[in-house]
């Protein structure tokens, strides 16, 4: 049977992780308070700017996403 | 619409995204404040799959929140002179390195995001290959443990992914047609 990680182990990866969300948020609340161009659209200029690319992230980024929070066994 | 219209939108826009970084900040904090206080887990081992609410109604709340990410990044208004298609060639030089800088700052957030995606895959492997929890067994823990809150904070994060990376149609300005 699987045992749980050290806990800080956990807590730095949780941290990390959100941590980065909550820095673009911040990012993207203080460009579009100043409105700015916010970060979808870097994100967007950038995905058409080179799509291929941008279809491998997407793909390995929608398979982080499925893998960690998509469990049925 | 009424002139006051775009402003309430931007408005809008702006309260969707801070309540999601509440959440996430009220997430993170639990997350902090159980583990300082608590010895272990806070589920069972393995983690239940069946828990409050439904994993349907976790689903239909991470779509509507991707929806209303992309709603509200819609919801965005940029001066007109930060659009691209309103920018001429750099004309000074101090404007050509401002742009540098900006370019500068996309790449380096896409390299954040490209190690901290191989950060994750390396924890992934390391945990399995020791016997420990993956991380998918932690988000059913937090799931298990704490139903409406992770609902909430799985909600947020999908939010977040509608807000910034489904794709707007790109606008005339955009195309500088």
């Amino acid at each position: 049977m699987l045992r749980p990680a050290p806990d800080a182990a956990v807590l730095w990866v949780a941290g990390v992780a959100l941590g980065t969300l909550l820095m673009l948020v911040g990012a993207d609340f203080a460009l579009t308070w100043t409105r700015r161009l916010p970060i979808g659209s870097w994100v967007a200029g950038w995905a058409r700017r080179y799509p291929l690319f941008a279809l491998a992230l997407a793909l390995v980024a929608g398979g982080l996403i499925g893998h960690f929070f998509f469990a049925t066994g | 619409m009424s002139p006051k219209g775009p402003e309430i939108a931007r408005c809008a826009s702006l309260g969707f995204l801070l309540a999601a970084g509440g959440v996430l900040v009220y997430a993170l904090g639990s997350a902090f404040t159980y583990t300082a206080t608590h010895p272990g887990p806070a589920c069972s081992n393995p983690p239940a799959l069946a828990a409050d609410p439904p994993q349907w109604i976790v689903v239909l709340c991470c779509l509507a929140a991707f929806a209303a990410g992309h709603l509200s990044g819609r919801w965005q208004q940029v001066d007109p002179q930060h659009l691209p298609a309103a920018m001429p060639a750099a004309v000074t030089e101090a404007e050509q390195r401002q742009r540098g800088r900006q370019v500068l700052v996309i790449e380096g957030l896409l390299l954040v995001f490209l190690i901290e995606i191989l950060a994750l895959l390396v924890f992934e492997v390391v945990a399995l290959s020791s016997g420990r929890w993956p991380i998918t067994l932690y988000v059913r823990c937090a799931y298990n443990a704490a139903g409406w809150p992770t609902t909430l904070g799985a909600a947020s994060v999908t939010f977040l992914l509608g807000r910034w990376l489904w794709l707007p149609r790109r606008s005339s300005a955009e195309t500088g047609s």
